[in-house]
């Protein structure tokens, strides 16, 4: 007696049969009848998946070989004819240069050993991986930021942004911290709004370059006029009368404001000419130029992210417009006219010839 | 930033005045001694040799070397054994014969490669960036202990693109002229993709030197391109597996790249004869009438014809008739075949790797990879500054379909601007002989003399070539 279970099922069940539909599981589904079908379609489904994919894998490989090769031949040598031009001026080859010129290297020989003097890389990994100190490989960025860190604490910067983390309820730190976060907020709210794929710098060298942006913005504050006196309170026991203005005046206009006055600083409000990135320090730049350079592995372009990879491209492998219609046993694809498909089926390598 | 532990003196240790520019391609060495005097373009680059660098056995079994290829008529079936695999030198027993060949043999080199004092010559030798350390140093051995040149610089190729005369490139006609101060200093950012036969380098410069950590590179170059067309027309029309230099010379004579490769492909489906489908309107005529992408290319034999020659294909009843007659004749001896999407298909594969199954990502892709490793800033000034060289960079509709590309992937704010050289082969050849013209200081500070070399060594040669300055 078969096991007959009474499933959830949406439709709804004739109560005269006795029997319902359920999901092949495999061996309960070979016993019952008419869901051969289904049992094929189950399997096949698993087994070429399985080995379409690796089967697949390996022949776009060994195409991606023969798209490099020099020759149509492969272990084709050609000797260096004999030059019968004399040594001139009585040259005498060094011992390195004998050396060098009897290398029977390939390119693969170098390749492996790049990959083995650095065994971390793989060939799509990032060179530097990010951390909170950015990249780890140039001591130099590190000591430069390191020493940058250190000589902000002696500048107003600091200072500024030490007074910005303070609680509000300082008095002396009020005035700035409405001016300066919105700046910051502006500059964050950029942040978000660009691509990722450009926001790797950010998130990369967020610490030197945030640092440095604050600088930057530690120094624009200064020129602007109104800020002056701000500024000058942070250096710590700033003289109360010179500030008296503009906390005053600040104030007020605050009290004046017939809207909320963070919504001056939306980022939807930032027009073109105020959202030109800062100038990068020439500190910044000289670090860059002069880096080691990466290895060669490790300058490969990386593949994209799996979501963000366009939708592979098939082509007729007779004609070359798109494929539209796969053959079932080759899976090849051809664009759907009669004279492609019938050179394809001549040509099918999996086709049985009946 | 390293100096030297035992300060060197450059008072006594100058380099000699005599400048030879050596850019070393894995397809072609373009070699030359350096102006003197700040000349015109087109005058500079009349002392720029271009020779192959291969060493070729044609199907006769006889071998020719660099330049003496320029003999051989019948190229089928020949095979090719090139120094430079991957962008990478690797046989030096091979290089050394083509340069002792094409630069000092007074025999068989020509006027304008021969070096003939190699003590009395500064050599400016340009590799590809991200060479194996191991391979740079070997090339630095040998240079300097086989042929002793008296001054020796290695530097990475497309920075010396940075010292090229680019305000015209980039400016538009009706601009006026940069004064002739702005126009000799290095350019201050730019962009270089250097796109030759190995592969596809994206490099950002700033001032004149390589941004080490934007660096990135598509393993997809000219090679590639031959030997995909090479497996199409085999599939398609005739077997030419063997052919390389014909499909090369096919390549360079019938190959674009399309700016709408989706309405191209309607135009040229045998599917669509019924409904008319214009090509894209970078491919159509100029006053707006489409032209047939169509061609039929003539294929060299070797004895009456040693290169072959394109024409527009005819699809008119005619022309069909004609052909039929002519098939059934068999003197007529005219090899020819139809080349359809093949045209614009096969360039494709640079801007989506995707399309032969290879991970990579296209080069627009690659080029933000790059940015996104540098400032906002820095960003924004590269992609209005991009430069394409290399012998891909003559593929037409090749610097447009890319400016379109990375339109579409940047800031609608940011301009993005991206040029060609005239030559684009030439580029960094003729960037390199302006540094040493123009810029001899930046030249004495980076380059070596043999007595420096033999003094230090090699490995303090990497490391100063190494670090910037």
């Amino acid at each position: 007696m078969p096991l007959i279970e009474e499933l959830p099922v949406s439709q709804t069940i004739k109560a005269s049969h006795g029997w319902a539909y359920i999901p092949d599981t495999g061996p309960i589904a070979a016993q019952q009848p008419g869901t051969r079908d289904r049992k094929r379609v189950a399997a096949g489904a698993a087994r070429t998946a399985a080995t379409s994919s690796a089967k697949r894998e390996k022949a776009t490989s060994q195409r991606l070989e023969s798209l490099n090769k020099e020759n149509y031949r492969d272990g084709v040598s050609i000797p260096i004819p004999p030059s019968n031009r004399e040594k001139g001026k009585g040259r005498k080859e060094t011992s390195n240069v004998k050396r060098i010129l009897g290398y029977q290297r390939t390119f693969a020989h170098y390749l492996a050993d790049v990959e083995a003097n650095n065994p971390g890389e793989l060939h799509y990994k990032l060179p530097n991986a990010p951390t909170a100190m950015g990249p780890p490989r140039t001591p130099a960025l590190a000591r430069g930021e390191s020493s940058q860190r250190k000589a902000s604490t002696d500048t107003n910067a600091s200072r500024k942004r030490s007074g910005a983390r303070r609680s509000i309820a300082d008095d002396s730190s009020r005035p700035t911290t409405p001016i300066e976060t919105p700046r910051r907020g502006t500059k964050r709210g950029r942040q978000s709004s660009r691509s990722q794929s450009i926001s790797n710098f950010e998130t990369e060298a967020r610490p030197a370059g945030a640092v440095v942006k604050k600088e930057e913005q530690a120094v624009s504050e200064e020129k602007d006029t109104a800020m002056t006196d701000v500024s000058s309170i942070q250096t710590g026991n700033a003289a109360p009368p010179p500030s008296q203005s503009s906390p005053d005046a600040f104030n007020e206009r605050e009290s004046k404001a017939s809207y909320p006055l963070e919504w001056d600083t939306d980022p939807l409000l930032s027009s073109y000419p105020s959202d030109v990135p800062s100038m990068p320090t020439d500190r910044i730049m000289q670090i860059l130029i002069s880096e080691q350079p990466l290895t060669y592995t490790a300058a490969r372009a990386r593949p994209l992210d799996e979501d963000k990879r366009p939708p592979p491209r098939r082509f007729c492998g007779i004609c070359g417009y798109w494929g539209k219609v796969k053959c079932k046993k080759c899976e090849e694809w051809t664009c759907g006219l009669m004279e492609c498909w019938r050179t394809h089926e001549g040509t099918c390598p999996m086709a049985n010839a009946y | 930033m390293a100096r030297a532990q035992r300060p060197v003196s450059r008072s006594a240790t100058d380099i000699p005045q005599n400048t030879f520019m050596l850019d070393n391609g894995a397809f072609t060495i373009k070699a030359g001694f350096a102006p003197t005097e700040n000349v015109s373009n087109a005058e500079n680059l009349q002392s720029c040799e271009v020779i192959p660098n291969h060493i070729v056995r044609s199907r006769e079994r006889k071998t020719y070397v660099a330049a003496q290829s320029d003999k051989i008529t019948q190229w089928s079936e020949a095979v090719f054994r090139r120094p430079i695999e991957n962008g990478q030198l690797v046989s030096w027993e091979a290089e050394k014969e083509i340069w002792e060949n094409s630069l000092f043999d007074p025999k068989t080199a020509s006027k304008k490669a021969l070096v003939q004092d190699p003590a009395d010559t500064t050599l400016v030798f340009a590799e590809s960036p991200n060479t194996i350390p191991t391979l740079q140093k070997n090339a630095d051995e040998i240079i300097m202990e086989e042929w002793g040149f008296g001054g020796y610089m290695r530097v990475a190729g497309p920075s010396l693109n940075a010292y090229n005369d680019l305000h015209p490139v980039f400016e538009d006609a009706g601009a006026p002229k940069a004064q002739s101060s702005l126009a000799n200093l290095p350019m201050e950012c730019l962009l270089v993709i250097d796109s030759g036969y190995s592969c596809t380098t994206v490099t950002p410069c700033f001032q004149g030197q390589p941004m080490q950590r934007a660096i990135r590179r598509l393993d997809i170059g000219g090679k590639h391109l031959t030997n995909l067309l090479k497996e199409t027309i085999s599939i398609r029309h005739f077997d030419l597996h063997q052919d390389t230099k014909i499909v090369n010379d096919i390549k360079e004579d019938v190959a674009f790249v399309s700016r709408d490769p989706k309405a191209d492909l309607e135009a040229v489906w045998k599917g669509n004869k019924a409904k008319h489908y214009p090509p894209s309107a970078g491919t159509a005529d100029i006053d707006g009438r489409p032209t047939e992408l169509r061609i039929d290319y003539v294929l060299p034999d070797g004895v009456n014809l040693t290169r072959g020659y394109s024409r527009p294909h005819d699809s008119s009843k005619e022309a069909e008739r004609k052909r039929k007659l002519a098939l059934s004749q068999p003197e007529t001896n005219e090899i020819v075949m139809t080349l359809g999407n093949e045209r614009f298909v096969t360039p494709e594969v640079l801007f989506n790797p995707a399309d032969i199954g290879s991970k990579q990502p296209g080069l627009a892709d690659c080029v933000i990879q790059s940015l996104a490793k540098l400032p906002p800033l820095v960003q924004a000034t590269m992609v209005a500054n991009t430069i394409v060289v290399g012998g891909n960079a003559n593929i037409p509709g090749f610097v447009e379909r890319l400016q379109n590309e990375l339109r579409a992937r940047v800031k609608v704010e940011w301009p993005v601007r991206v040029r060609k050289m005239e030559d684009p082969i030439t580029s960094t050849w003729l960037g390199g002989a302006r540094l040493a013209c123009n810029h001899r200081d930046i030249l004495q500070k980076h380059a070596v003399t043999k007595a420096q070399y033999d003094e230090n060594g090699s490995s303090w040669l990497a490391r100063h070539f190494a670090t910037a300055h």
